[in-house]
C-alpha cells in the first residue's frame, strides 16, 4: 500500500513530474523490449546455427563409423555412436533405420512437446566388390526446448536489470528536472496562489543561483513581473469601473424590482385568470416544457402531482394517452399540431365516457410560433344531453301519439308528424296559433260529459295536469276520438314555461270496445231469449186467447138477430179489449226493455239514479236464472245519481249476476245485489284509488256463495277472454266489460273473494254533481201551436193513426209515405215545416237519405226517427235529431215531438 | 539371548550340531580352488548366473574329483592374464601354448581342440585347396586373432581381399555378414561358430562350413599359475584325474551335451600346409 500511496502523493501534488516519470519509464520500457527482443533474436539465430554446424558435423565424424559397424553388424559400435551423438547439446533422439524403415538401432526418445529439428543422413558402405550399399537413414532429432528455455532466463536477466536500469536513471532524471524547473514552477505556483489583486508589490522571485545568462525561468520570471505591473495598473483602471457600474447596476435593480413587481401582478392576474376558467389550460413550448397550466387541466385530465412536477410534455401525453379511446389518433394529431401553426377544434373520447372538446392554437411571441396552448372543456354532459335530446327528438318524430308543445304564451311551437297525420293539420297550419285552439272545436265523450274545453283551460292555468277522452274534428271535417294528456312543463324557478299535449287516437279502439261490448250483448240476448219466450208467449196467448173472444163475440153477434141475452155485453168486451191493451202494453215494455239492452250505445248519457234501473234488470235475470238460485235484492232507489245510461246499469248488473250465478250453478243458494249511497266519511273502507274526501260513491254489490275465486285468477279476473268456464260457455268478456264500463264511469272495482266461501264484487261508482236530468224521462212540456210536421212512413196504419194523434193536438201535419215524393215537396217549402218525423227504413229513398238531403237545405232543422230496430242510428251522428223505437204509444209520441220542438 | 533360554531350542540345536558332526566328510571339499577364465562359447560362458561351458565343466569335474571345489570368474582376457600372472588364482583357462605362456603357466593336457575353419553360405559351392583358392572371395577376419600362420600370411600378401573386425563379438558379426551376403567366406573356430548358429537359429541356419581346416590343429588347456603353491604337482594331479576321466568317457558326455567335436589328434586329412 505505502508504494502505491506515495506514487498517488506524487500524482497529486507534482503531476507534471509524475507525467515526466510515467513518460520516461514508458519510453525506456519501449527501448528496452525492443532492444531486448533484438538481443534475443541474435542469440537465437546464434544458437540454432550452433545446432545447425553441429548436424553439419555429423556426416564427417559419425557417418563413417555408424556405416561401418552397420556393415558389420557391430551393435556395440553402433550403440556408441549413436549415445555419442544422443549426448551431443540438444539432441533429443537419434535413430537408424532400415532401407525397408525398419528400426536398427535408436537412442534417447522423441519429446512429446516443444519445437523439434530433424534432420536424415542416409548410411552407405563401398563394398570390397567395388559397389556402393546403403545400409540405412540416420535420423538426428534435435530439441529446442534448452534452446527456448535459455531464450526466457535471458528475457528475464534482460528485463530485470534493464528494468534497475531504467527505474535508476529514471529516479535520477527525475530528480534534476525536480532541482532544475519542478520546485521552481512550484514556487511560482505558491506566488500565483498567494497573490491577489490587492497584494500585487510583492514580486516573484525563486531561490537559485544568479544565472551569467538568463535561462528560461528567467524569462518566465521576469515576464510575469511584468505582468504584474500591467495587473496593478489595471486594477486601479477595473476599480473605478467598477464604481461606474456598481451605479449602474444600482439603477437597473430598482428598474428590475419594479418591473418584476409588475409583472407578479401580472402573473397573479393571469394565474387567477387562468384558474377561474372552467377550461382546463395547458402551454408547452417548443421544446416540450410544460410553461403553465391551471388546475382545471390537472383536475379533468386526473394527472398526478409527480406527473406535473416533471413538466415535461411528453410524460404529461404518456400519461394521458391512456386514458382515451383512441390514443393513437390522439397522440397523431397533437404531434401533427406541433409541427404546424394550425389552429384545432377536436373532441376527445375517453374510456371512461367523459367527452373533452379540445382547442389548440400555436403560442406566438412576436408573430413567431413559441409553442402552443392546449384548453380542455368537459362536454360530457353536454353530449349527453344532446344525444337524450336527440332520442327524444326521434321518439317524439316517430311517436304514434299526437304531440304538440307550446311555448309560456300558449302559442304552439311544436307538433309532430303524427299531429299532422292524424288532424290532418300541417306544422305550418298550427305553429304559432294559440294552444288553447286545438280544443275550440272538441266535443265530450260519453263518458266525459263536462265542459271540457273550459276544464282544460281551468286545469292548465292551475298548473295541473288535464287527461281525459274528447272527440276533435280534423281538417277534413271527420270526427276522431283521442286520449289526451295535457301537461304543463316548468323551469327551474317553477314557473310554466310550456304546456305539451300528448294524445292518443283511440277512435279505433273505441268503436271496437263499442263492437265488443255489443257482441257480449247479444250473446247476453242470446241466453235472455230462453228465459223470456215464456213471459212472452203467455203475453201473445193472453193477446191472442182475449181477441179471439172478442172476435169470436162480436162475430155471433153480428150474426145473431136480434141478440141473444147471453151474449157479452160492451162492458165485458171494453174489459177484454183492455186487457189485451194492458197485456201488450206489458209484451211492448218487455221488447222495449230488450231492445234497450241490445241497443248500440245510442242512449245519450245523464244523471240518473241506478235503482229502478237495477231492479229492473233483477227482474230481466229472475227468468233468466235457474230456480236453485234466488235473487235477494237490497236496493236504494234514492242512492245516486251517476252519470250513465239504463242500458250501462243493465249491461253491469247483468255480466255480475251472470258471473255469480255461473259461479253458484252447483250449490245454488242466494245471491245478493245491494245498492247504495257511501259517504267516504263512513266506516267502509273504499279501494285503494278512490281517495277519501272525494265525492260520495254509489256502492253496487253483487255477492254470492258459488266456488269463489282462486289468487291466480283475481290477477288477471279483468283481462279481456279470460275465463275459467268450459269451451263454448263463456266468452271470458263479461268482467272485461264490466271493468271497461266502470272505469269509463270515473269507479273503481273491488273484488273479495275466498274459496268455496263465494265473491263479492263492489262496484264504486262516482256520483255526479250535475242535477239529475234522467234520459228516460227527458220530457220537456210543450204547447203545440200548429207547428207543421212533415209525417213520412211506408205503414199506411201507423201514418194514419199518428196522423190522427197529431191533427188531435192542433199539429198541422203533412203525412206522405213516399219518401222521395216527401223530399220533394220540402224542397218546394223548405222552411215552412217545423218538424220532420220519419221512419227509419223505407224501401228506395230511406228516412236516413232523406234526413241528409234535407239536412242540406235545412242544416238544424229537428228531426225526430221512428225505429223499428232500436239504435242504428248514431246519435251523435245527425245534430237535433231524436229517434224514438216501434211500438210507440200515443203518448210516447206526443212526448218526443214535443222535446224536439223544444230544441229548436 | 532369549531364544537360548528356551528348552526346546536347545534341543533342536542340539540335533543340528550332531547331523553336522555325522555328515560324509569330503576331505578338500572346502578347500577352494578359484579359476580365472573368458567368456569363450561353447568352451566358457555365463548361462543363468553360471559359468558352464565344455571346458569349464570338464575343469570343474576334474578338480572335484582332485578333492578341491572349483570357484570360477570370468574376466576379460587381459585381466584374467593379469589375475593368474599375479597368482590370484591357481590357474587359466581356456589357452593355447605359446612360449611366453609356458613361462606363467604350467599347461595341462588338452581339454579341447581349435579348428579353424571357413564358413560359407550353403548355397554356395566354394572350397579350396591353398590360400590362392580364395582370390575370388571376401574373407572376413578377425583383428588380432592367432590365426594359422598360413593365414595370416595370405593376409598380410593380400591373397584374398579381407574384411577385418575388431570388437568383442566378431564370430556372430562374420556369420551375419556371411548371412548378408556382405562376405563370402569368414575364419572362424568350428565349435565356437557352430555354438553361435545353434543359438541364433534358424537365423544363421543357412550357413555351414568347408570341411577343412585352415592349419594345424591347436588344443585348448588350462595353465596352472606357476605363483600358486605347489602348482607343478597340482597339474600332475589334474592331468591325473583328466586322463582317468577321459577314460571312463566323461570328456566324450561332456562334448556331447554341448554339441563340440569330439576330441580328435591332429589330423592330417583336415590339415594344411
Amino acid at each position: 500500500m505505502k508504494p502505491w500511496t506515495n506514487i498517488s502523493r506524487l500524482k497529486d501534488e507534482r503531476p507534471l513530474a509524475f507525467s515526466l516519470l510515467v513518460k520516461i519509464l514508458l519510453f525506456s520500457s519501449l527501448i528496452t523490449v525492443l532492444s531486448a527482443s533484438l538481443q534475443l533474436y541474435l542469440d537465437y539465430r546464434t544458437d540454432l546455427s550452433q545446432i545447425h554446424a553441429r548436424l553439419d558435423e555429423i556426416p564427417s565424424s559419425h557417418l563413417d563409423a555408424l556405416a561401418r559397424g552397420l556393415w558389420n553388424y557391430n551393435n556395440t559400435q553402433i550403440d556408441t555412436l549413436l549415445g555419442g551423438l544422443h549426448r551431443l547439446p540438444d539432441m533429443a533422439m537419434v535413430t537408424i533405420s532400415s532401407p525397408q524403415g525398419q528400426v536398427i538401432a535408436q537412442s534417447g526418445q522423441r519429446p512429446s512437446k516443444g519445437q523439434l529439428l530433424e534432420r536424415r543422413y542416409m548410411l552407405t558402405h563401398s563394398s570390397l566388390r567395388g559397389d556402393q550399399v546403403k545400409l540405412g537413414t540416420l535420423l538426428v532429432t534435435v530439441s529446442l526446448e534448452r534452446v527456448h528455455r535459455r531464450l526466457f532466463s535471458r528475457i528475464l536477466v534482460i528485463l530485470g536489470s534493464q528494468g534497475v536500469k531504467t527505474f535508476l536513471v529514471s529516479g535520477f532524471i527525475l530528480l534534476l528536472f525536480h532541482n532544475l524547473v519542478t520546485r521552481h514552477l512550484r514556487t511560482m505556483a505558491t506566488w500565483a496562489a498567494r497573490t491577489d489583486l490587492d497584494q500585487l508589490n510583492q514580486p516573484l522571485q525563486l531561490s537559485r543561483p544568479s544565472a551569467s545568462k538568463p535561462d528560461e525561468l528567467s524569462r518566465v520570471t521576469d515576464a510575469v513581473n511584468q505582468m504584474r505591473h500591467r495587473i496593478q495598473h489595471a486594477v486601479v483602471a477595473l476599480q473605478a469601473r467598477e464604481a461606474q457600474v456598481q451605479e449602474m447596476n444600482d439603477v437597473l435593480e430598482r428598474r428590475v424590482r419594479e418591473r418584476s413587481a409588475k409583472l407578479e401582478q401580472e402573473e397573479a392576474l393571469l394565474r387567477a385568470t387562468l384558474e377561474s376558467s372552467r377550461e382546463g389550460v395547458l402551454v408547452v413550448d417548443d421544446a416540450g416544457w410544460v410553461r403553465t397550466f391551471n388546475t382545471q387541466f390537472a383536475r379533468m385530465w386526473r394527472i398526478p402531482s409527480h406527473i406535473l412536477r416533471k413538466r415535461n410534455e411528453a410524460t404529461l401525453l404518456s400519461f394521458a394517452v391512456d386514458q382515451l379511446r383512441d390514443p393513437e389518433t390522439f397522440r397523431n394529431k397533437v404531434e401533427k399540431l406541433y409541427h404546424s401553426g394550425d389552429k384545432s377544434l377536436d373532441i376527445i373520447e375517453f374510456r371512461d365516457g367523459r367527452i373533452f372538446e379540445r382547442f389548440s392554437a400555436p403560442l406566438l411571441h412576436k408573430g413567431k410560433i413559441t409553442g402552443r396552448v392546449w384548453t380542455f372543456l368537459d362536454i360530457t354532459d353536454r353530449i349527453q344531453t344532446e344525444d337524450m335530446l336527440k332520442k327524444l327528438g326521434a321518439a317524439v318524430q316517430q311517436a304514434s301519439d299526437m304531440i304538440s308543445i307550446s311555448n309560456r304564451h300558449g302559442h304552439i311551437q311544436y307538433v309532430n308528424p303524427a299531429f299532422e297525420t292524424i288532424s290532418g293539420y300541417s306544422a305550418n297550419d298550427v305553429i304559432g296559433q294559440a294552444f288553447l285552439e286545438l280544443f275550440d272545436d272538441i266535443k265530450p265523450t260519453q263518458a266525459n260529459h263536462h265542459q271540457v274545453d273550459e276544464n282544460i283551460e281551468e286545469t292548465l292555468t292551475r298548473g295541473l295536469t288535464w287527461h281525459g277522452r274528447i272527440i276533435r274534428r280534423a281538417r277534413s271535417g271527420h270526427e276522431y276520438e283521442t286520449d289526451t294528456h295535457l301537461s304543463p312543463v316548468r323551469d327551474e324557478q317553477g314557473r310554466i314555461c310550456r304546456t305539451i299535449e300528448v294524445s292518443r287516437d283511440v277512435t279505433r279502439e273505441t268503436e271496437l270496445e263499442n263492437q265488443l261490448r255489443q257482441a257480449h250483448k247479444l250473446e247476453a240476448i242470446g241466453t235472455l231469449a230462453g228465459g223470456i219466450a215464456h213471459d212472452f208467449n203467455n203475453i201473445l196467448a193472453i193477446i191472442m186467447g182475449h181477441a179471439d173472444m172478442t172476435i169470436h163475440e162480436l162475430k155471433e153477434l153480428m150474426e145473431q138477430e136480434p141478440p141473444q141475452e147471453d151474449i157479452l155485453n160492451p162492458q165485458d168486451m171494453l174489459k177484454m179489449i183492455q186487457v189485451i191493451h194492458e197485456t201488450s202494453k206489458r209484451g211492448a215494455e218487455l221488447v222495449r226493455q230488450l231492445l234497450t239492452f241490445s241497443r248500440h250505445s245510442d242512449e245519450q248519457s245523464g244523471m240518473l239514479f241506478p235503482g229502478p234501473h237495477i231492479q229492473e234488470a233483477i227482474h230481466l235475470m229472475g227468468s233468466v236464472l235457474p230456480r236453485e238460485i234466488n235473487i235477494v235484492a237490497d236496493i236504494d232507489n234514492k242512492a245516486g245519481p251517476v252519470f250513465s245510461t239504463p242500458n250501462t246499469l243493465h249491461q253491469l248488473l247483468m255480466n255480475l249476476v251472470n258471473n255469480s250465478a255461473h259461479a253458484m250453478a252447483a250449490s245454488g243458494g242466494e245471491l245478493h245485489v245491494r245498492l247504495h249511497q257511501i259517504d267516504l266519511t263512513s266506516d267502509i273502507d273504499p279501494p285503494p284509488l278512490i281517495q277519501p274526501g272525494a265525492h260520495p260513491y254509489v256502492l253496487l254489490e253483487v255477492s254470492d256463495s258459488g266456488h269463489g275465486i282462486s289468487e291466480a285468477d283475481q290477477v288477471r279476473l279483468f283481462d279481456p277472454f279470460f275465463t275459467t268456464k268450459p269451451v263454448n260457455q263463456g266468452t271470458g268478456l263479461g268482467l272485461s266489460i264490466v271493468h271497461g264500463i266502470v272505469e269509463k264511469l270515473g269507479g273503481q272495482i273491488d273484488v273479495k273473494s275466498l274459496p268455496n266461501q263465494g265473491s263479492c264484487f263492489s262496484l264504486w261508482l262516482p256520483i255526479s254533481e250535475g242535477e239529475h236530468n234522467p234520459v228516460s224521462t227527458l220530457v220537456k212540456h210543450h204547447t203545440p201551436n200548429h207547428e207543421r210536421i212533415m209525417l213520412v212512413e211506408d205503414e199506411l196504419h201507423l201514418i194514419s193513426i199518428m196522423t190522427r194523434t197529431l191533427r188531435d193536438q192542433d199539429y198541422i201535419v203533412e203525412s206522405f209515405t213516399d219518401s222521395m215524393q216527401a223530399w220533394h215537396h220540402f224542397q218546394k217549402q223548405p222552411d215552412s215545416y217545423d218538424l220532420l218525423v220519419t221512419g227509419q227504413s223505407m224501401p228506395g229513398f230511406t228516412g236516413l237519405k232523406l234526413i241528409e238531403h234535407i239536412r242540406t237545405l235545412r242544416p238544424k232543422m229537428p228531426i225526430m226517427v221512428i225505429s223499428g230496430y232500436g239504435a242504428t242510428i248514431e246519435v251523435g251522428e245527425l245534430s237535433n235529431m231524436r229517434v224514438i223505437s216501434k211500438p210507440i204509444s200515443a203518448q210516447q209520441l206526443l212526448a218526443k215531438v214535443a222535446t224536439s220542438l223544444n230544441d229548436t | 539371548m532369549g531364544c537360548l533360554s528356551f528348552p526346546i531350542f536347545h534341543k533342536y540345536f542340539a540335533f543340528f550340531f550332531l547331523l553336522l558332526l555325522f555328515l560324509p566328510h569330503h576331505g578338500e571339499a572346502d578347500n577352494p580352488l578359484p579359476f580365472a577364465t573368458v567368456q569363450f562359447p561353447p568352451f566358457t560362458y555365463m548361462q543363468d548366473g553360471k559359468v558352464t561351458g565344455v571346458a569349464t565343466e570338464i575343469v570343474r569335474t576334474v578338480v572335484e574329483r582332485m578333492g578341491y571345489t572349483p570357484q570360477f570368474e570370468i574376466y576379460p582376457t587381459k585381466r584374467a592374464k593379469n589375475m593368474a600372472k599375479t597368482g590370484r588364482v591357481a590357474g587359466l583357462f581356456t589357452i593355447t601354448k605359446n612360449a611366453e605362456r609356458q613361462a606363467m603357466f604350467h599347461f595341462s593336457r588338452p581339454l579341447a581342440v581349435i579348428q579353424d575353419v571357413f564358413f560359407k553360405n550353403k548355397k554356395r559351392a566354394i572350397d579350396w585347396t591353398h590360400m590362392g583358392d580364395l582370390k575370388p572371395y571376401i574373407v572376413g577376419a578377425t583383428d588380432g586373432y592367432n590365426y594359422a600362420p598360413v593365414f595370416l600370411k595370405a593376409l598380410r600378401d593380400r591373397v584374398f581381399r579381407a574384411e577385418m573386425i575388431a570388437s568383442h563379438t566378431p564370430e556372430l558379426q562374420h556369420l551375419r555378414k556371411l548371412a548378408s551376403g556382405r562376405i563370402d567366406l569368414a575364419i572362424c573356430e568350428i565349435n565356437v561358430c557352430n555354438h553361435i548358429i545353434r543359438q541364433w537359429a534358424p537365423t544363421l541356419d543357412s550357413i555351414d562350413f568347408i570341411q577343412r581346416y585352415i592349419g594345424p590343429v591347436r588344443t585348448f588347456h588350462i595353465g596352472f599359475t606357476r605363483q600358486w603353491p605347489d602348482a607343478e604337482q597340482l597339474v600332475k594331479r589334474f592331468n591325473q584325474e583328466l586322463e582317468k576321466f577321459r577314460r571312463e568317457g566323461g570328456l566324450k558326455r561332456i562334448y556331447k551335451a554341448f554339441g563340440v567335436l569330439e576330441f580328435q589328434s591332429p589330423n592330417a586329412h583336415l590339415m594344411t600346409n
